[in-house]
């Protein structure tokens, strides 16, 4: 008797391992994204959960304190202070983005330059206005925010070089032409046409015809401006002389402290510093700074998983799913 | 004549032992002569608080086969590595006396211990040759001494190995390594390896308690050869081996020195009653 | 015996089984889901090439045939557009970041656009630009027919159903090329982990055998040495991570003496050699330990110092154990990504030297999971080559010691 249980316990157990192996081979195809391993937070990355029906608990995603893009999203929907405690912190637009592509349950909120499809995700349309970027030229989709960037002082800078370099880029994607269609290429939303062509900006640029393969420009800050600053900065490499970069995004709060706050002579000092908000007076002042302005605007998009019903928010609706005031989904909008 | 002062000079001619008695000098220079290897004198010798020999006194004889014999436990190899001083390697051994070899007591702080035992050689219980080739084997004391020449060192290994009657076995297979020769070979080899060094003693622990009798039979009349050559000091704890090779024995007991003497004495006409019944078998 | 005894005795031993089932299925599953999500990426550009992408600016001076007509090898894909007129064809992709791209899926070898030369400033300048499959396209600019410059590409927004037949209808002479090279490649990390490998173990192995033999052999059995003894084992257990930190402040300043400063190879490889000494010290001696005393023994009967015993006997004795206790190390520094992270950085190089900083592979790993778009693909593939690698070293240590152990019985 024990033999038979023996085998019959082994054929059990083969047939569970091959089956949870061959569900294991096929989770990364569906969707082209990858199973994350899960983090401590509760919602389960499962394809297999049904649709968010009528009583399913909405699982709240939020930015870590640093980002810029907490910030511009709190301020429209006016819920500062008030967050549910339940919501999910993640630190990056990407992280959330996986995230709540993954959760059927999740909702969020990224910048408009992510890639929606791509990511699982959803977005929803502000207060019946889709989130494009004709709509947020036109003034009528209201969840955005400008991504500005701010330099070290003219004087802060480790050499000449290193100064005209990033003078030079910061020129190229905020005035010239062919910088200014490589953000919107890559998702920020500008004036192409008001641009200079670069030809002319580079004569007050020289430092872009020698070989700069020595010299690096290091990013710091804003998450969610990575994609168009460093789409900037590769196209710009091949016409300054191949000039080295590094990004290193955290969060918007960083973005300023790097550069002219109290890490900018530390381990991450940087040239540049990005925000995805506009630099607070009081507590970022960049009236020392080489150059400080917005070279693009932004949307910020409230996602759902691709599989939600779910279309449209009001900013009331947000307001109530992020305090936690409405806690599942049959509850949107009532 | 007190019954003590009669046992030491007794012992002196190779008797029983003697009380203890102040005479360095004298030893010292009986060391001296041609025919003793070492003479002891008081030896005591301390693991911690046990003492493991008592005030032990003869002389050892030189170009003879010497035995060693007596129960488990009563000092005999201890007092083997004594003559070579392996017993320093021990943290709490504490050795008090002298044993003189040449006039010079080897005890004393003043004497090369490594020098020593190059003219004090030994081969253990269970063979041990080194995981390396029968040549590096037997060349080895020699490579450490610092000699190079591979034609000087060619010699030595052939001779050594001839002097132990191994050299026909292994003479095409010098580079072969020495774990792979037999138990009785690898004693042999551990011989020629001593032998290397040309010692002017070897001490032999037990050399054929691990090995077949065909092994022990060439290995016994290996030391008959060498005896011409060498001094032996062999520790059995086979009575008939003793019995077979030896020219004297000594007899140890709980760490004194019972008896010692021409072998043939001790084992027809043992004085001491505790001898006599060791070699009839009452106990041990 | 009775029923209820059988029925436990059975139960206790299928508890043993899936507990056994468990540990052999995850570990399965872990090498399931590297190799699925890695192994189509592990092919020649991804090992040995740059991880880094190189943007492409050139330029096109020749006069192009214009009248010139190419046919693609093979039938296209459904969504590869062909311009038969240049000789490439280019479908819309996404790349590892979530974006998209064009990408260049084929190239005639008479393409004019083969042509072209780099127009970046410094050493590449004036050098044959590459133009192949593989490549990513941002934008041609191109000369019409009445003498303007024209732009297409992905960077107008276009696709490349939009923009090839423009490229077709009105292009007279291609003027400029921007592309990109895609990285992607473990290469500068691989090497990175060579150089961290050999810089570690030469200063870790001769200083951790030579503290074995001083405890095996020639420290005299006092509190001192158990003392010592015992802050050797305690430093075995140590988190890495303050490893790192250690050597971000204490070994930091003896880099400088080599010449380097901040976060570099020969930092990271002063910390690892720190965190290796004690399990190297410990395995050492355990190896001198199992070399029977009687070879010692012997040693210094034949007038052998101490020394000369311990380095002509026990230590050659030892080796094997003393090579499988560098192995240990190896694959301990292969693996290794907490202490590494901080003094040895985590920008990826394509070309490291000792004196800067690289990733090693484990960190890439690290890189790789821990920016906006986690690389899943890449970093399992990485881990297929950590894995064959510490597999093979495995290996190594066993054949090794396998033909050394055969060599005495030759």
């Amino acid at each position: 008797m024990k033999k038979q249980l023996m085998t019959i316990l082994t054929v059990v157990m083969a047939l569970v391992m091959i089956f949870t192996l061959a569900a294991c081979e096929k989770k990364p195809d569906p969707n082209g994204s990858e199973p994350v391993v899960p983090d401590k937070t509760d919602p389960a990355p499962s394809k297999q959960d049904p649709p968010p029906v009528g009583d399913k608990t909405i699982h709240v995603y939020t930015r870590d304190s640093a980002s810029g893009t907490r910030e511009g999203f709190e301020a429209v929907i006016g819920f500062k202070g008030e967050l549910t405690e339940k919501a999910n912190e993640v630190s990056s637009n990407g992280t959330m983005a996986q995230q709540v592509g993954q959760d059927v349950n999740g909702i969020g909120y990224v910048s408009l330059v992510t890639n929606f499809a791509e990511n699982n995700l959803k977005p929803l349309s502000y207060e019946g206005v889709e989130a494009t970027e004709a709509n947020v030229i036109n003034g009528t989709y209201t969840l955005k925010r400008p991504f500005c960037f701010t330099t070290r002082a003219a004087d802060d800078y480790k050499s000449e070089e290193q100064k005209q370099i990033v003078a030079a880029f910061l020129a190229y994607m905020t005035d010239s032409k062919e910088g200014r269609e490589v953000v919107v290429a890559a998702g920020g939303i500008t004036d192409v046409e008001g641009g200079k062509p670069w030809n002319e900006i580079k004569k007050n640029h020289p430092i872009v015809d020698q070989d700069n393969s020595a010299l690096t420009i290091v990013c710091g800050g804003s998450t969610s401006v990575e994609k168009c600053v460093k789409a900037a900065l590769e196209s710009f490499q091949g016409i300054a002389g191949n000039v080295q970069f590094k990004l290193d995004q955290t969060g918007s709060g960083d973005g300023w402290a790097r550069v002219l706050g109290d890490e900018k002579d530390g381990p991450n000092a940087s040239d540049i510093g990005f925000a995805s908000r506009k630099f607070k007076e009081d507590k970022e002042p960049v009236g020392t700074a080489m150059r400080s302005e917005a070279f693009c605007q932004d949307a910020i998009v409230a996602v759902v998983h691709k599989d939600n019903p779910l279309s449209n928010v009001t900013k009331d609706d947000l307001y109530k799913i992020f305090t936690g005031a409405t806690a599942t989904w049959d509850e949107v909008g009532k | 004549m007190s019954a003590s002062k009669l046992k030491k000079i007794m012992n002196r001619a190779g008797g029983t032992k003697k009380e203890t008695m102040a005479s360095t000098s004298h030893s010292s220079e009986i060391s001296q002569r041609d025919h003793i290897a070492f003479a002891l004198e008081d030896v005591n010798l301390f693991y911690g608080d046990f003492q493991a020999l008592r005030d032990i006194t003869f002389d050892l004889p030189a170009h003879q086969v010497t035995a060693f014999i007596g129960p488990s436990g009563c000092g005999k190899s201890t007092l083997l590595r004594c003559f070579n001083r392996m017993n320093d390697l021990i943290d709490n051994c504490r050795i008090e006396g002298a044993i003189y070899r040449n006039g010079v007591n080897i005890n004393s702080d003043s004497v090369d211990v490594v020098d020593l035992r190059t003219h004090v050689g030994m081969v253990f219980q269970q063979p041990n040759p080194f995981p390396k080739s029968i040549y590096d084997n037997v060349a080895y004391g020699l490579v450490c001494q610092g000699v190079r020449s591979k034609k000087v060192l060619d010699e030595a290994v052939a001779s050594s190995l001839k002097k132990a009657a191994l050299w026909d076995e292994v003479k095409d297979h010098l580079r072969r390594d020495a774990t792979q020769l037999s138990g009785g070979q690898q004693q042999r080899l551990c011989i020629a390896r001593a032998i290397a060094l040309q010692p002017d003693v070897i001490l032999m622990d037990e050399p054929t308690s691990a090995l077949d009798p065909i092994a022990t039979a060439r290995i016994e009349d290996l030391i008959t050869q060498l005896k011409e050559e060498y001094t032996i000091v062999i520790v059995t704890h086979s009575m008939s081996q003793a019995a077979r090779i030896s020219d004297k024995t000594a007899f140890f007991l709980l760490g004194d020195l019972i008896e010692f003497g021409p072998t043939d004495d001790i084992f027809q006409n043992p004085r001491d009653t505790r001898t006599e019944d060791y070699i009839t078998g009452k106990f041990g | 015996m009775t029923r209820i005894r059988k029925i436990k005795d059975t139960v206790m031993q299928s508890f043993t089984w899936i507990a056994s089932g468990i540990s052999a299925w995850v570990l399965v599953a872990i090498l399931v889901f590297i190799f699925s999500n890695g192994w189509k990426l592990l092919d020649r550009s991804v090992l040995f090439g740059d991880y880094h992408a190189k943007n492409i600016v050139s330029g096109f001076s020749d006069e192009h045939d214009v009248n010139a007509t190419f046919t693609p090898p093979e039938p296209l894909e459904d969504d590869e557009v062909i311009s038969t007129r240049f000789g490439f064809a280019v479908r819309d992709e996404i790349d590892k970041e979530k974006n998209h791209v064009h990408t260049l899926t084929w190239v005639d070898d008479h393409s004019p656009l083969r042509n072209g030369k780099i127009t970046t400033a410094g050493p590449t300048q004036g050098k044959p630009a590459p133009f192949k499959a593989g490549m990513n396209i941002n934008k041609l600019i191109f000369i019409d027919s009445s003498g303007e410059e024209i732009t297409v590409g992905r960077l107008k927004q276009q696709s490349p159903q939009e923009w090839i037949p423009i490229l077709e209808r009105d292009a007279r002479q291609i003027t400029e090329f921007h592309g990109k090279e895609p990285g992607g490649g473990m290469r500068g990390s691989l090497v990175a982990t060579l150089m961290l490998i050999g810089l570690s173990l030469l200063f870790s192995v001769p200083i951790g055998i030579f503290a074995a033999i001083y405890l095996y052999a020639i420290a005299k059995q006092n509190r001192l040495t158990m003392f010592v003894r015992s802050s050797i084992e305690l430093l075995a257990g140590v988190p890495s991570i303050i490893f790192s930190m250690m050597g971000i402040t204490l070994i930091f300043p003896i880099i400088q003496l080599f010449g380097a400063s901040g976060q570099s190879i020969i930092l990271g490889s002063l910390t690892m050699a720190v965190l290796l000494l004690p399990v190297l010290i410990r395995q050492t001696e355990e190896a001198l330990r199992s070399v029977p005393s009687s070879y010692a023994q012997a040693s210094l009967a034949l007038g052998a110092t101490q020394t000369e015993t311990l380095f002509r006997v026990v230590l050659p004795s030892a080796r094997n154990g003393i090579f499988s206790a560098c192995l240990l190390a190896v694959s301990r520094i292969i693996g290794e990504s907490a202490a590494l992270i901080f003094t040895m950085g985590t920008a990826i190089q394509d070309s490291p030297s000792v004196g800067s900083g690289a990733t090693s592979l484990a960190v890439q790993i690290y890189v790789l999971m821990g920016g906006e778009n986690p690389n899943f693909e890449l970093a399992s593939a990485i881990s297929i080559v950590i894995l064959i690698l510490v597999l093979a070293l495995n290996l190594t240590v066993k054949v090794v010691s396998a033909l050394s152990d055969k060599k005495g019985k030759a």
